[in-house]
């Protein structure tokens, strides 16, 4: 049997649904795997902001992390709650120590044994400014 | 007319044609068809070329917060790789890449480092192969530190 016009534009048809279906999954993994290195550059800068800058600089980029990571937070449980001490550690500074106690209420919410401690999270999160 | 001698086997026979045919032709057909498919969708529903300018303009303000606040031993790392990425990517000739290399150029400077006149020509030739108005070492010096100008905003 030999293929007419009609036959090889239904072939067309069939491979363009597939090759559309295979596109929108790929645009979709590309934008998700994007949206994740965007996320992972605006987290490195703002740890770099906690690290390194003046805190009155420092805290508005804190906060924004402290935002995102509240929006979609981390899968592991010690990480999500990193900008929020780093956030009360900058009103520490900041000789806030009205938002500095609400930001480690919220840290400590729940917390058992050695991780009540606000020093142990204090040093956690020091170690990322360590080279 | 001479008569065919092959065996019935390897006898071209039309149904053995039209099969070869739907080969010759279908294949191709279907492949084609998926390719324009795949490029239409995706060309259609990925928001990545829209996007990219924020993944860059994120770096650039953590490669900004480093160059500003960083000691050099920290800054030096962050910032050369960045600007290793922007070559790979071409992004070494747009100014988000000259902005690098001015800043690697500046930290080698400061390091009193052998490198340091290397980067500025690195850093002069990207800023003239990127179009910018100034391209002087004084320009791209200006260019490095008005990011923290930024910061201070």
């Amino acid at each position: 049997m030999k293929l007419r016009t009609s036959q090889l534009f239904l072939i067309a048809l069939v491979g363009g649904g597939f090759g559309a279906w295979y596109g929108v999954d790929t645009a979709r993994r590309g934008d998700a795997a994007l949206t994740v290195m965007i996320r992972g550059a605006k987290n490195r800068s703002a740890r770099a902001y906690f690290c390194h800058a003046p805190p009155e600089v420092a805290l508005p980029e804190v906060q924004a992390w402290a935002q995102r990571q509240s929006e979609a937070p981390e899968d592991n449980a010690v990480l999500a709650k990193y900008p929020r001490v780093a956030l009360a550690m900058l009103n520490e500074r900041l000789g806030r120590a009205e938002a500095a106690n609400a930001d480690w209420a919220g840290v400590l919410r729940g917390c058992e044994g050695e991780s009540c401690k606000r020093e142990r999270w204090r040093e956690q999160v020091q170690k990322v400014c360590k080279p | 007319m001479k008569e065919d001698s092959r065996p019935a086997s390897s006898k071209v026979t039309p149904r053995k044609l039209g099969g070869r045919w739907s080969v010759v032709y279908g294949v191709p057909a279907l492949a084609v068809g998926a390719g324009l498919g795949f490029f239409v969708a995706t060309l259609l529903t990925s928001r990545v070329a829209q996007r990219f300018p924020e993944f860059l303009g994120a770096q650039q303000e953590h490669a900004r917060v480093m160059f500003c606040y960083a000691p050099r031993e920290q800054s030096s790392g962050v910032i050369d790789d960045y600007a290793k990425v922007a070559a790979g990517t071409e992004d070494h000739v747009t100014a988000y890449g000259v902005e690098l290399l001015a800043q690697a150029a500046v930290l080698e400077e400061r390091a009193h480092s052998d490198t340091a006149e290397e980067r500025w020509k690195k850093a002069e030739s990207a800023c003239g192969a990127a179009g910018m108005a100034a391209c002087s070492r004084e320009a791209l010096r200006s260019l490095a530190e008005a990011g923290c100008a930024h910061q201070h905003e």
